[in-house]
C-alpha cells in the first residue's frame, strides 16, 4: 500500500521507520510497489513491440498531457526525467543497452511529435518550447546508432533493426506536422548510421521514390531520398533531385556537406557546396525576415563547419561566391581570404561597401593593401579622407591631413604627382573657408605657408 | 555599411547638359548619395573616385551632378563596385551602350574639330554612327531629341570637356584657342592626321621634322624662305626640301609635303604657282617675321629667322628726355607744376638716332632699317605714338611733377603699352646736376640743412622741431606743400610757430598766414601763439563779429595769423578764397579726410603759396584720407580721385598689391614727415614729462548757464554777512567748476544726452582717447567729480566699447588693488580716478598720459596724482594733458597760478583766498571773457 506514503505523518518519520514498514509489504510473494513496477528492466528478448509499447506506456502514464497545454515549457523537465527513468530500465546485457537507449529515445520522440499534433496552442510555441529536448532525444538516438553501427549487428538484434528500419520512414510522414529538423536529423542519423547494408538502402530509396510519386510537395520524404542519394554516392541523382525538390532547409546541405568533408568525400562536399551556393541567397532572405540574428546566427554556424581552407583552396570561386552572399556576416573572413589571395582591388570595393572608417581599415589591412596595391586603395583614402573632414572639428582635421600625407605616398608611388596635385588643389580650393582644415594643412606642410 | 545590394541608378539629362544620378534600393526607397557614390565610382578616376563629387538635389532627389565628360568617363568600362547588383534606368543603359564608343572616338582623335571664335566644336566621327543600327538612332531616351540628336550633343560636350580635363596633358590645345590664329586659319591648317599628332595620338615616324628660314639679303634686295628638314636627332642639321634628300629619309618625303601644303592653305600669299614663295620682298619678309613666324611656331612649326631676330623683337625704342643745365624755362622755378627744359634723344640697341634722323627715318616709312650694320626693326604704328609723343611733350613741357615721379618711384617692369595717360611714363629723363641735388635732399629729410631757431621765438626748440621747422622751409623755398605728421605730443604747434616766424623774418609782412583747426582746439593756437611768439600779430576769425570781405582785407592788414576753424574756411569761403595766403595750415588735417565734402573741397580749393597740414594720426592705411591731405598740400601729385582710385586705392586695397604700395610710399616720402616717441632720435629729445594744456571753449549751453548763475551770485553777495559770503562763494566755485566740466554735471540731469556736444572738454577727451587708443598707449583721468567721473565712464565704454573702471573713494581696497594691477598688466588702456581716492599711494606707471578733467587749484595736489604715471619704473615719456576751459575762472586762477609761483604754498593750498578777495577782483575774475 502507498496510502501512507501520501500522509502527512509519513513525512516526519525517519527514514528508517519508513523503509521497515514497506518491506513488510513487500515481503509478501507478488506484491510490489507501483513505482518499482517501472523498475522492472525490460529483458533483451521481449521483442521490439514490447519495448515500444512499454515505453509508450510509461510515457502515456507518466507525461501530464496538460503540461502541453498550460505550460508547454514544462514539458522539457517532465520529458527528461521520464527520459532517464526509462533509461533505468535498461536490460543487463551490456551489449543491449545502446538499442533500448535508441529505442526509448526514438519511441520518446515519436511519442512527443503524435501528441504534439494534437495540441490547439501555436505550432510555433511548440517548436520553440519543444526544440531543444527533441535534439537532444536526437543525438542520444544518433549515438546509440553509432555506437550499435561500428560492431556488426549481433543476430539477435535483427527483429529490432527491422522494426526500426520499417518505422523510420514514418519520421518522414507528412501527418506528421512538428519538428521537421529533429526528425530528418534522426531519420538521417539512423540510415547513415545504422542501417548500412546496401540491399536495405536500396529498397528504402525504391520505397521513397514511390512515396514521392504518390505525394507531391512532401518536404520531408524528398529530405529523406535526398539522403538516401547522398548514400548512395549517386551525385548525378542527388544534383537532378535536389534541383525538382521543394526547398528543403538548407541546414542539411550543410550538414551532408560537413559529413562529406569529415569523411573526406571532395566530390560530394564540392557537390553539396555548389548545391548550398543555389540556394543560399533566398535561404538567407528568407531568413532574415526571422532577424538579422538569425542570419548571423546561421554563417557563423556555416563557416564553422565548412572546412574553408580546403574550400579556399579547391573551389575558390566557389567560396568567395558563398562569402559575398553572406555579406556582411561573412565580412572578416571575405576580407581576410581577399587578403590572403593577394586580391586586392576586390577588396578595396569590399571595404568601401563595409564603410568602415580608416583607422579600422588600417587595422584590418589596408597598410598591407596599400604597399601591395596603391592603385586598388586610392579610392579608400579619398573617401575616408572626405569622411575626416566633414566631421568638421579639429581632431578630424588632424588625422584627415595624416592620410592626405599617406595619399600623397601613395600617388608618388604611381607616379602620379600630377594627380595629386590637382586632387590636393581642388580640395583645399573646396574647404578654403575651413580656416582649421588648411591650418592643419600647413602644419602638416601639405602646402607651404 | 551599405544595407542593401541592389542598387537602381537613375540618370537624368539635365536642362544645363549635365547627367543627374540618384539611386534607389529595391524597395523604391531613395538612397543618400554617401551610401553609393562611393560603389558606382569605385573605378572613376576622374572624381577622386567621387570623393570630389557634392551632392545636390534636383527635381526633389538627392544625387550627384556629372559632367558630360565625368559620364563618359564613368561609363566607357563599366566598372562599379562588384558587391552590388547595378541596375539602370533606360538613360543608364543608353549610357552603358554609347558611352565606351564615345569614349574610344574622343581618345583616340579619329576625327577633325571646326574652330571658332569660342572655341571647337565637334562633329561625331563615322565611326560612331556605325556602331549601332538605325533604329537605335531613331529611337530616343530623352524627350526632346532623337538618341542620333543627343548623340551629337554629347559627342560635342565630351571632346571640349575632355581637352579642358586634360588641359596638363594636351596643354597644347588651349593656346590654339584665343591664340594668335583665328578660327579659320586652324581649320585651314588642320587636317584628321595633323590634329591626331597634335593631340598625342599619333606620332609621326619621320627621322626628321619640317620648318621653314627665313634668311635676310646680303645687302639690298629679296629674302630667301625655304621648307627645310631638321634631323630629329640632330637638330643643328639642316636640309633644304629642294636640295639633296638622304636616301633613308626619301620614304617620308611625302609627309614633308603634305605640312607644306598645310602652311600654304594657312597663308596662302606663301603660294607661288603651287610651290613655296621662295623670295620675299622687305615688306612681306616683314610680315613673315612678325605675324607668319609667331602663328607657325604656335603651331609647333620650326621656324628658322636670323639670329638678330629675337633681339630686334623684344627691344624697343626707347626716348630720353635730357633736362638741360639752364634749368628752367618760363619765369619761376618753384612748385610741382613748373616747366623743365629738356632735348630729345632716342636709342634702340645701342644705336643713338637724333631728333632730325628718327623723323627722316619716320618718314622713310620702312620697317626693318640697317643702321651702323645693325638691323632695326621699325613699326610704323609705334612710331607714329612716339611721334605724337614727343609734340605733345613740346607742348605742355615737362614738368617738375613728372620728373618727381620718375625719379622717386621704383622702377616699373617695361611695358610695351604706350597708351598710359601718364605722358612721361614711357621716357627716360635725365636730370641736371642741381636738380639732382634737391631729389637727394627730398629723399633724405636729414640732408636738408638745419637752420637756427628764430630768435623771436620763446621757447626752446628739440633738435627733433629744429629740423621739423627746417624741413617746412625747404619745402617751402621749393614750392611743395608739407605733411608734417608727428605723433601728438611731440610739438606739431611750435614746429609751425617757429616756421612762421622764420618766414615773416625772411620774406617780410605780405599777406597772412591763415590756420585753419578744429574748434577745440582754436583756444589752444590762440594761447600758444601768445605765448612762443608774442611777436607775432594773431587775428582770431570767429563768433559772430568776424568780418568779411572788404572789412576782412582791411582788418588783415599787418595781421601775421589768421586763425580760423574748418567749419568757418567753407561758410566764409568767399572772404577766405579771396586772398592768396603766405601760408594755409591745417591743423588735425585728418579733418579733410572725406575729398567728397563741401568743408573738404572748399578748404582745398583756398590758395596759399604754401601749404602745410599737420596731422597726428598716421594715415597711411586710409588711403582716401592720405589723397585728400595730399590733395590740399601739394594738388594734382596723386592725380585726381579717380585716377588715384584706379592707380593705388583698388590694387593695394582689393588685391594687397605690396609694390603698389612701396611705388606709393616712395612718392609720398619727400612730402610727409612722421616722426614717434619711439623715434631714436625723438626719444633721445624728449622730456620725461610734457605738460600741456588743453584749452577747451565753453559751449553755448555752458556760457549762459555760467553767466546766470554769476550774475546771480553778484547780486546776491551784497547783501549777505561776511560768514554768509564766504559759504556763498565756495558754494558758487565749486558750482562753476562743474559746470566748466559739463552742463548736464551742474544742472544734476540724471540720464544726460547729447554728452559730448554739449562740453568740449568731454569732446576733447573722446579725441586724445582716440588717439590713445591708435597709439596703443594707457592713460589716467582724474576728476574731482563722481558725476562727472561717471559720465565719462558711460560715454568712453559705450563709444570704444571699452571697459572704464572708475576708482573713487567707495572702491573697496581689495577691488582697488586688483584694478590697479589689472591696469599695470595692461589688461584695460583707460583708468578713470577721483583725484581724492586715486591721487596717492598707486603705482600706475603703465600709463603713459595723464589727463586732468578738472583743475585742483592747488599744483602739489595735481603734481601727485600725475606722479602716479610720473613715477620711478616708468620708461616711457609722460604726457600730462590738463584741460582748461577758456575765458572761464579756470583759465584766469590758471594765470594766476603761473604768476604766483613765488607765493607761499599755503596760500594757494586752499581756495580760501578767494573768498577774501573784494566785489570788485571777485567779479574780475569771474566774468566770462
Amino acid at each position: 500500500m502507498t496510502v501512507h506514503d501520501h500522509s502527512p505523518k509519513s513525512r516526519v518519520q525517519p527514514a528508517s521507520a519508513k523503509t521497515s514498514s514497506s518491506a513488510e509489504l513487500t515481503n509478501i510473494p507478488g506484491v510490489m510497489r507501483a513505482s518499482d513496477l517501472f523498475k522492472i528492466k525490460l529483458a533483451a528478448n521481449d521483442g521490439p513491440e514490447r519495448w515500444i509499447e512499454k515505453i509508450n506506456g510509461t510515457v502515456a502514464e507518466r507525461l501530464d498531457a496538460h503540461i502541453h497545454f498550460t505550460n508547454p515549457y514544462k514539458m522539457e523537465q517532465e520529458s527528461k526525467q521520464i527520459y532517464e527513468d526509462l533509461l533505468k530500465l535498461r536490460p543487463i546485457e551490456r551489449e543491449w543497452q545502446p538499442l533500448y537507449q535508441l529505442y526509448v529515445s526514438y519511441g520518446l520522440l515519436n511519442y512527443l511529435t503524435d501528441i504534439a499534433k494534437e495540441q490547439t496552442i501555436s505550432q510555433e510555441l511548440l517548436e520553440r518550447a519543444y526544440a531543444s529536448f527533441l535534439f537532444y532525444l536526437v543525438e542520444e538516438a544518433g549515438e546509440a546508432a553509432e555506437e550499435i553501427g561500428i560492431h556488426a549487428l549481433p543476430f539477435q538484434f535483427d527483429p529490432y533493426i527491422h522494426f526500426l528500419r520499417e518505422d523510420a520512414v514514418s519520421l518522414l510522414s507528412s501527418d506528421k506536422l512538428l519538428f521537421f529538423n529533429q526528425r530528418i536529423d534522426l531519420y538521417r542519423q539512423l540510415w547513415t548510421s545504422l542501417f548500412k547494408r546496401e540491399a536495405w538502402r536500396k529498397e528504402e530509396r525504391r520505397r521513397l521514390q514511390s512515396l514521392l510519386i504518390e505525394k507531391k510537395n512532401a518536404t520531408a520524404l524528398s529530405a529523406g531520398y535526398l539522403h538516401q542519394l547522398y548514400l548512395a554516392n549517386d551525385l548525378e541523382g542527388f544534383r537532378t533531385a535536389a534541383k525538382r525538390m521543394p526547398a528543403i532547409g538548407i541546414e542539411l546541405y550543410v550538414a551532408w556537406m560537413s559529413d562529406s568533408i569529415r569523411l573526406k568525400q571532395p566530390d560530394k562536399a564540392r557537390l553539396l557546396v555548389k548545391t548550398i551556393d543555389q540556394h543560399l541567397e533566398s535561404y538567407l532572405h528568407q531568413l532574415a525576415n526571422e532577424g538579422t540574428m538569425q542570419v548571423r546566427r546561421f554563417v557563423h554556424y556555416f563557416l564553422t563547419h565548412i572546412d574553408t581552407e580546403w574550400l579556399a583552396d579547391q573551389e575558390p570561386s566557389l567560396y568567395q561566391s558563398l562569402l559575398e552572399k553572406m555579406l556582411p556576416y561573412s565580412y572578416t573572413d571575405l576580407s581576410l581570404y581577399l587578403l590572403q589571395s593577394h586580391r586586392y582591388e576586390e577588396w578595396a570595393e569590399l571595404a568601401l561597401w563595409m564603410d568602415s572608417d580608416l583607422a579600422e581599415l588600417e587595422r584590418e589591412g589596408l597598410k598591407e593593401a596599400a604597399k601591395a596595391a596603391p592603385a586598388e586603395v586610392l579610392p579608400i583614402y579619398h573617401h575616408g579622407i572626405v569622411r575626416l573632414i566633414n566631421e568638421r572639428n579639429r581632431p578630424g582635421y588632424k588625422k584627415a591631413v595624416r592620410y592626405l600625407k599617406k595619399l600623397r605616398t601613395l600617388y608618388k608611388k604611381l607616379k602620379q604627382l600630377d594627380r595629386w596635385e590637382l586632387y590636393l588643389h581642388q580640395l583645399l580650393e573646396e574647404h578654403k573657408r575651413l580656416r582649421a582644415f588648411q591650418e592643419e594643412c600647413r602644419k602638416g606642410q601639405l602646402i607651404h605657408a | 555599411m551599405l544595407s542593401t545590394r541592389n542598387i537602381t541608378v537613375h540618370l537624368v539629362f539635365t536642362e544645363n547638359e549635365q547627367f543627374f544620378l540618384s539611386a534607389t534600393a529595391d524597395n523604391g526607397r531613395l538612397l543618400a548619395p554617401a551610401d553609393w557614390v562611393k560603389q558606382l565610382f569605385v573605378k572613376h578616376e576622374e572624381s577622386f573616385f567621387g570623393s570630389q563629387l557634392s551632392s545636390l538635389s534636383y527635381s526633389g532627389k538627392e544625387g550627384v551632378l556629372l559632367s558630360v565628360w565625368q559620364w563618359v568617363t564613368l561609363f566607357k568600362e563599366a566598372q562599379f563596385s562588384r558587391f552590388i547588383r547595378w541596375q539602370w534606368n533606360e538613360l543608364g543603359d543608353f549610357s552603358l551602350a554609347i558611352a565606351p564608343v564615345l569614349y574610344e572616338a574622343v581618345t583616340d582623335g579619329r576625327f577633325l574639330p571646326e574652330f571658332q571664335e569660342d572655341g571647337l566644336t565637334f562633329p561625331v566621327p563615322p565611326a560612331v554612327w556605325e556602331e549601332f543600327p538605325s533604329d537605335f538612332w531613331s529611337d530616343s531616351v530623352t524627350e526632346l531629341m532623337t538618341n542620333r540628336e543627343f548623340t551629337a550633343v554629347l559627342f560635342s560636350l565630351c571632346a571640349q570637356q575632355a581637352f579642358q580635363q586634360a588641359k596638363q596633358l594636351k596643354a597644347e590645345v588651349a593656346p590654339l584657342i584665343g591664340g594668335k590664329l583665328t578660327s579659320s586659319e586652324l581649320n585651314r591648317y588642320f587636317d584628321p592626321a595633323r590634329w591626331r599628332q597634335w593631340i598625342g595620338a599619333e606620332t609621326s615616324e619621320a627621322p626628321f621634322s619640317v620648318g621653314l628660314r627665313l634668311t635676310e639679303p646680303e645687302e639690298e634686295g629679296d629674302w630667301k624662305l625655304e621648307t627645310v628638314l631638321i634631323n630629329r636627332k640632330n637638330n643643328e642639321k639642316i636640309y633644304p626640301l629642294q636640295g639633296r634628300i638622304l636616301k633613308s629619309w626619301l620614304p617620308y618625303i611625302e609627309e614633308a609635303k603634305e605640312e607644306q601644303a598645310r602652311w600654304l592653305r594657312l597663308f596662302p600669299w606663301l603660294e607661288e604657282g603651287g610651290e613655296l614663295r621662295s623670295a620675299l620682298s622687305e615688306e612681306l619678309a616683314f610680315t613673315f617675321l612678325t605675324e607668319a613666324s609667331e602663328k607657325l611656331i604656335q603651331l609647333g612649326v620650326p621656324i628658322l629667322l636670323p639670329s638678330w631676330w629675337e633681339t630686334i623683337r623684344k627691344s624697343s625704342l626707347s626716348l630720353t628726355a635730357k633736362v638741360s643745365s639752364t634749368r628752367t624755362r618760363g619765369t619761376s622755378f618753384v612748385g610741382l607744376q613748373a616747366l623743365v627744359d629738356f632735348d630729345w634723344r632716342l636709342s634702340m640697341n645701342g644705336a643713338e638716332l637724333s631728333e632730325e634722323e628718327f623723323a627722316k627715318l619716320a618718314d622713310s616709312n620702312r620697317r626693318l632699317v640697317k643702321i651702323n650694320g645693325e638691323w632695326i626693326h621699325l613699326d610704323p604704328e609705334m612710331v607714329r605714338k612716339i611721334q605724337g609723343l614727343m609734340k605733345e611733350a613740346k607742348q605742355k613741357g615737362l614738368r617738375l611733377q613728372d620728373l618727381l615721379e620718375q625719379e622717386l618711384t621704383p622702377e616699373e617692369e617695361a611695358e610695351e603699352d604706350w597708351t598710359d595717360p601718364r605722358l612721361f611714363a614711357h621716357i627716360q629723363i635725365e636730370l641736371n646736376r642741381s636738380l639732382k641735388q634737391m631729389i637727394q635732399q627730398l629723399q633724405d629729410a636729414s640732408s636738408v640743412p638745419i637752420l637756427s631757431p628764430p630768435a623771436d621765438l620763446k621757447a626752446d626748440l628739440r633738435p627733433y622741431q629744429q629740423a621739423g621747422m627746417s624741413w617746412l622751409l625747404f619745402l617751402r623755398s621749393c614750392g611743395f606743400g608739407a605733411v608734417l605728421a608727428d605723433d601728438m605730443g611731440l610739438g606739431k604747434t611750435i614746429q609751425l610757430i617757429s616756421y612762421l616766424l622764420h618766414v615773416k623774418k625772411q620774406e617780410g609782412p605780405g599777406t597772412p598766414a591763415l590756420i585753419i583747426c578744429p574748434t577745440s582746439v582754436l583756444g589752444n593756437w590762440q594761447k600758444e601763439l601768445e605765448r612762443f611768439s608774442p611777436s607775432l600779430t594773431v587775428l582770431p576769425h570767429y563768433g559772430s563779429s568776424r568780418k568779411q570781405g572788404e572789412a576782412f582785407e582791411q582788418a588783415i592788414q599787418g595781421v601775421d595769423v589768421v586763425l580760423t576753424t574748418y567749419g568757418l574756411s567753407h561758410i566764409d569761403f568767399d572772404t577766405m578764397s579771396s586772398i592768396e595766403w603766405s601760408t594755409i595750415a591745417l591743423d588735425e588735417a585728418q579733418n579733410i579726410k572725406n575729398p567728397q565734402t563741401k568743408q573738404s573741397r572748399a578748404i582745398r580749393k583756398l590758395q596759399g603759396r604754401h601749404h602745410i597740414a599737420l596731422t597726428g594720426t598716421p594715415m597711411e592705411n586710409r588711403l582716401a584720407e592720405l589723397w585728400a591731405i595730399f590733395d590740399f598740400a601739394n594738388h594734382g601729385y596723386l592725380y585726381n580721385l579717380p585716377q588715384f582710385q584706379k592707380q593705388y586705392i583698388v590694387p593695394i586695397e582689393k588685391d594687397n598689391d605690396t609694390s603698389k604700395v612701396e611705388q606709393l610710399q616712395a612718392k609720398i616720402r619727400p612730402f610727409l614727415l612722421r616722426r614717434t616717441k619711439r623715434d631714436p632720435e625723438v626719444e633721445l629729445n624728449l622730456p620725461d614729462k610734457l605738460e600741456q594744456k588743453e584749452y577747451c571753449p565753453l559751449t553755448a549751453e555752458q556760457a549762459s548757464l555760467y553767466q546766470q548763475l554769476v550774475d546771480e551770485t553778484m547780486d546776491n553777495i551784497g547783501k549777505l554777512s561776511a560768514f554768509e559770503r564766504r559759504g556763498l562763494i565756495l558754494q558758487m566755485l565749486n558750482r562753476l567748476k562743474q559746470l566748466c566740466n559739463h552742463p548736464a554735471l551742474y544742472l544734476k540731469e540724471q540720464e544726460p544726452e547729447n554728452i559730448t556736444s554739449r562740453s568740449e572738454k568731454m569732446n576733447k577727451l573722446v579725441e586724445l582717447t582716440d588717439s590713445i587708443l591708435e597709439g596703443q598707449e594707457a592713460g589716467l583721468i582724474f576728476t574731482q567729480y563722481i558725476g562727472m567721473g561717471e559720465m565719462i565712464q558711460q560715454e568712453l565704454e559705450s563709444r570704444f566699447g571699452l571697459t572704464v573702471p572708475f576708482l573713487n573713494g567707495s572702491t573697496p581696497k581689495h577691488q582697488r588693488d586688483q584694478l590697479v594691477q589689472d591696469f599695470q598688466q595692461g589688461k584695460f588702456p583707460l583708468f578713470l580716478l577721483s583725484l581724492k581716492a586715486g591721487g596717492t599711494g598707486l603705482n600706475l606707471t603703465a600709463a603713459n598720459h595723464v589727463i586732468h578733467f578738472d583743475r585742483w587749484w592747488n599744483p602739489a595736489v595735481e603734481n601727485q596724482a600725475t606722479d602716479r604715471a610720473y613715477r620711478i619704473g616708468q620708461n616711457r615719456f609722460v604726457h600730462v594733458h590738463k584741460f582748461i576751459t577758456t575765458g572761464t575762472l579756470e583759465e584766469k586762477i590758471d594765470s594766476m597760478l603761473e604768476k604766483k609761483q613765488a607765493l607761499n604754498d599755503e596760500i594757494i593750498s586752499s581756495e580760501q583766498w578767494i573768498t577774501e578777495m573784494n566785489d570788485r577782483e571777485l567779479k574780475e575774475l569771474l566774468q566770462l571773457h
